[in-house]
């Protein structure tokens, strides 16, 4: 199968290996293999390039059905995993929306994992120095919605 | 619509340089939040408008959603949908948050969910009214309320929630108060309220509305019931939690405290005495059960720790040095005397030169010694004035006392059986190059023939007495391969002989003065060190109690009183118990009183011969 990223560049990949992406394999299922470049308009290279990184590494893994993940919880990233999401801020959002476009649970899963690890245990300061937000309220603002989300430490 | 939004993270990536995090649609965001627990989402909440607008939208039902999902997956106690009317991040907030919700008392946690109020008792208080006041409040008007016919008061509250009377609060109990349920006072209101605008005609709308009423307030109740025991059973659990975590943190501060005072310093003895269980740091940190942190005591606060209980140390002992001091200078000079010496053989006990290597063994090789113990229990406990000493001491010195005696009275206790075998052992093994010693000269005259200690020592049948005489002549023999037995001399032994030990250097010649630790340590006792072994080397002439005892013959009897005329000869244990029985001595000078009669030979072959029968 190919795919163009929006750049242009060409990937050429085992079907197997596409039809982890729900968009790719409803495509496909559609329109049947062609020799036609699949384009990729929202997906650049280098990210398209760690998709399938991942769709590589668990082309051999059961497809998970959208309703039937259960447990939500966010350490069970296995090490290649936490590994492959060791990528800067940048990356990882690009591939969130990436993973959401293409239809792939599982990634979108890790990557909503991954920063929702880095939010957890943070004050909301820290959040904003993590990801570089910028504190939009003023100071009025802030002390009624502190007063509204207050939550005390000790517990 | 997401190309768009696609397109539009990446310009703003370029031009301001912003994390895109802010910037990504809210399914993203959605998707983020089904992994975050409700404390996580309050801070995001905090951190900018667009976050806050998807958390604080109380009518949306997606933000409601994502509430209710964290809810549902992180706080198991917490499976009850909110109160009607409540919002799910107000419910989460009526549990979560800390302090009063009307005066912001801090640290109250108590939710009433009679009326979903998370408040202190004054308010409680001041926002509740008795069953029994209503009527008389709605009567005075004190309500603000006018409404003549009260007579089905009674059912108009009854869709309320309320706190029983068996669950009185503390202010509204008291013999004179007879118990009554407890109704929020707006609740109250609201109900009359509504219950006037029903037309009075036809009574059936009245009826029925009160009907409906009384099911309302039943379900409510239930409701109110199950809500208190699910956030119950998690105080319960939580509480559980944090009594196991205070029970692991004092595990841990205890066995850290307890290697610590097993340290030992470069002479082997305990850096610490019995005086750091005293430190104030110690106490506060394992005896107010009541206080303590839920935290893991980690490396870091025992280093803490550490450095607050070693100023406390040097402080106490230095407060017991002068308090020490004082008691004693009330006491006789003799006894002062023999404290002082006391005090030398305390660290002789455990005091070695400073070598790297010291192996622990030391330790075992002193219990084997009986006669300088014995003395030494004889110089301080027979004291006359001993009871005075005690009366005098402060409640931690009479402990003091009575544990000297009591690790007196267990070294001079035989060893355990394993120990006597491995002595054994090790004698044997060194019985065949003793052997070969023909030519040994020291004070030789005097040691019984090979032949006849050959004799005796074939009839040891684990006699205790024997095995000591034994091991002092291992001492004796082996001495000539110093290096080795430098490290194992046993000090105690011969501390009774040491010239610095009959006649300790007090400072200024005066014995109430207390030596400090670091004189004892580098001075005095390598001073008393060097002298015992001098005297190991050369006991000195066996006619001489010295060289009697110091030679091994301690028990056999060839000592004699010079006091009176008694021709018996006895042990140099039991000789001084003559001389303290007999005589009243106290203070027993061994050259001027007893005798040495040393005709060993008889001894030893009278005794081996008397073995041998029994054998």
């Amino acid at each position: 199968v190919k795919l163009t990223s929006s750049e242009g560049t060409e990937f050429i990949i085992d079907r197997k290996v596409a039809e982890k992406s729900v968009l790719l394999k409803n495509m496909l299922e559609d329109v049947g293999e062609s020799d036609m470049a699949i384009p990729l308009p929202n997906v650049t290279g280098p990210i398209l390039n760690k998709v399938i990184d991942y769709c590589t590494h668990h082309r051999d893994d059961p497809f998970v059905s959208q309703e039937d993940d259960s447990k939500k919880v966010s350490d069970d990233i296995d090490d290649w995993d936490a590994e492959f999401c060791k990528v800067d801020q940048g990356t990882l959002f690009e591939l969130i929306l990436s993973a959401n476009y293409l239809d792939i649970k599982p990634l979108l899963d890790l990557t909503c994992k991954t920063v929702a690890n880095m939010i957890k245990g943070k004050t909301p300061d820290e959040i904003r120095k993590t990801f570089n937000i910028t504190n939009d309220f003023t100071p009025e603002e802030e002390e009624h919605v502190r007063k509204e989300n207050e939550w005390c430490e000790e517990r | 619509m997401f190309q768009k939004n696609s397109r539009e993270v990446k310009r703003k990536q370029k031009s301001l340089g912003i994390c895109i995090f802010i910037t990504i649609p809210p399914e993203m965001f959605i998707n983020i939040c089904q992994y975050l627990p409700p404390v996580d989402l309050l801070s995001l909440a905090r951190v900018c408008k667009r976050f806050n607008g998807f958390l604080s939208t109380e009518h949306s039902i997606t933000t409601q959603e994502i509430w209710r999902a964290s809810r549902a997956e992180y706080l198991p106690f917490l499976q009850m949908p909110p109160p009607d009317g409540m919002s799910e991040r107000q419910y989460i907030r009526l549990v979560f948050e800390r302090g009063c919700q009307f005066c912001g008392k801090g640290k109250i946690r108590k939710v009433y969910w009679e009326y979903n109020v998370r408040s202190c008792e004054q308010c409680l208080k001041a926002r509740t009214i008795r069953q029994d006041e209503i009527q008389k409040q709605i009567m005075s008007k004190a309500l603000g309320f006018d409404m003549p016919n009260m007579y089905c008061l009674e059912e108009i509250i009854s869709g309320l929630t309320f706190i029983p009377s068996w669950s009185r609060r503390a202010w509204d109990r008291g013999i004179k108060r007879r118990p009554s349920s407890v109704y929020w006072i707006a609740h109250v209101i609201e109900a009359l309220e509504e219950y006037k605008k029903i037309p009075m005609y036809p009574p059936s709308l009245r009826r029925e509305w009160l009907k409906q009423k009384r099911e309302e307030g039943a379900a409510k109740m239930k409701e109110v019931v199950k809500r208190k025991l699910d956030t119950d059973k998690d105080l319960r659990i939580k509480n559980k939690e944090n009594s196991q975590k205070k029970l692991d943190r004092l595990t841990t501060i205890k066995a850290k405290f307890n290697l610590m005072k097993l340290e030992r310093n470069a002479n082997n003895c305990l850096k610490y005495n019995e005086t750091l269980d005293d430190c104030p740091s110690y106490r506060n940190y394992t005896l107010t059960n009541t206080r303590l942190s839920t935290q893991p005591f980690t490396d870091r606060a025992w280093f803490l720790l550490r450095k607050k209980l070693e100023k406390e140390y040097d402080e106490l002992c230095e407060l017991k040095l002068h308090e020490r001091q004082r008691e004693e200078s009330s006491m006789l000079k003799g006894t002062v005397f023999q404290l002082r010496q006391f005090d030398i053989y305390k660290i002789a006990k455990q005091w070695r030169p400073d070598p790297k290597i010291l192996s622990t063994d030391d330790d075992d090789s002193i219990e084997f010694n009986n006669s300088s113990n014995n003395e030494i229990v004889e110089n301080i406990t027979t004291q006359s004035n001993i009871m005075s000493i005690n009366s005098l001491l402060s409640p931690s010195s009479i402990d003091n006392t009575s544990s000297r005696i009591q690790t007196v009275s267990t070294i001079t206790y035989p060893s355990s059986p394993s120990d006597t075998q491995s002595v054994y052992d090790c004698y044997l093994s060194n019985w065949e190059n003793q052997l070969s010693l023909d030519s040994y000269d020291a004070s030789s005259s005097s040691i019984p023939s090979e032949t006849s200690l050959n004799t005796s020592l074939s009839t040891l049948s684990g006699d205790m007495n024997y095995l000591s005489l034994f091991i002092d002549f291992d001492d004796l023999f082996t001495s000539n391969n110093t290096n080795q037995n430098k490290s194992i001399l046993d000090l105690l032994h011969y501390l009774p002989w040491c010239p610095s030990f009959k006649n300790p250097p007090f400072h200024n010649n005066n014995p109430y003065i207390l030596w400090d630790e670091q004189f004892l340590m580098n001075s005095l006792m390598p001073q008393i060190w060097n002298e015992a072994l001098a005297l190991q080397s050369n006991s000195g002439p066996i006619k001489s109690v010295q060289g009697a005892v110091l030679g091994g013959y301690k028990d056999n009897k060839i000592f004699k009183c010079k006091l009176c005329n008694d021709v018996n000869l006895s042990s140099y244990k039991d000789i001084r118990f003559h001389l303290y029985y007999n005589h009243k001595i106290t203070h027993i000078l061994d050259d001027e009183m007893i005798d040495v009669v040393p005709n060993i030979d008889n001894q030893i072959i009278s005794h081996s011969s008397t073995d041998a029968k029994s054998f």
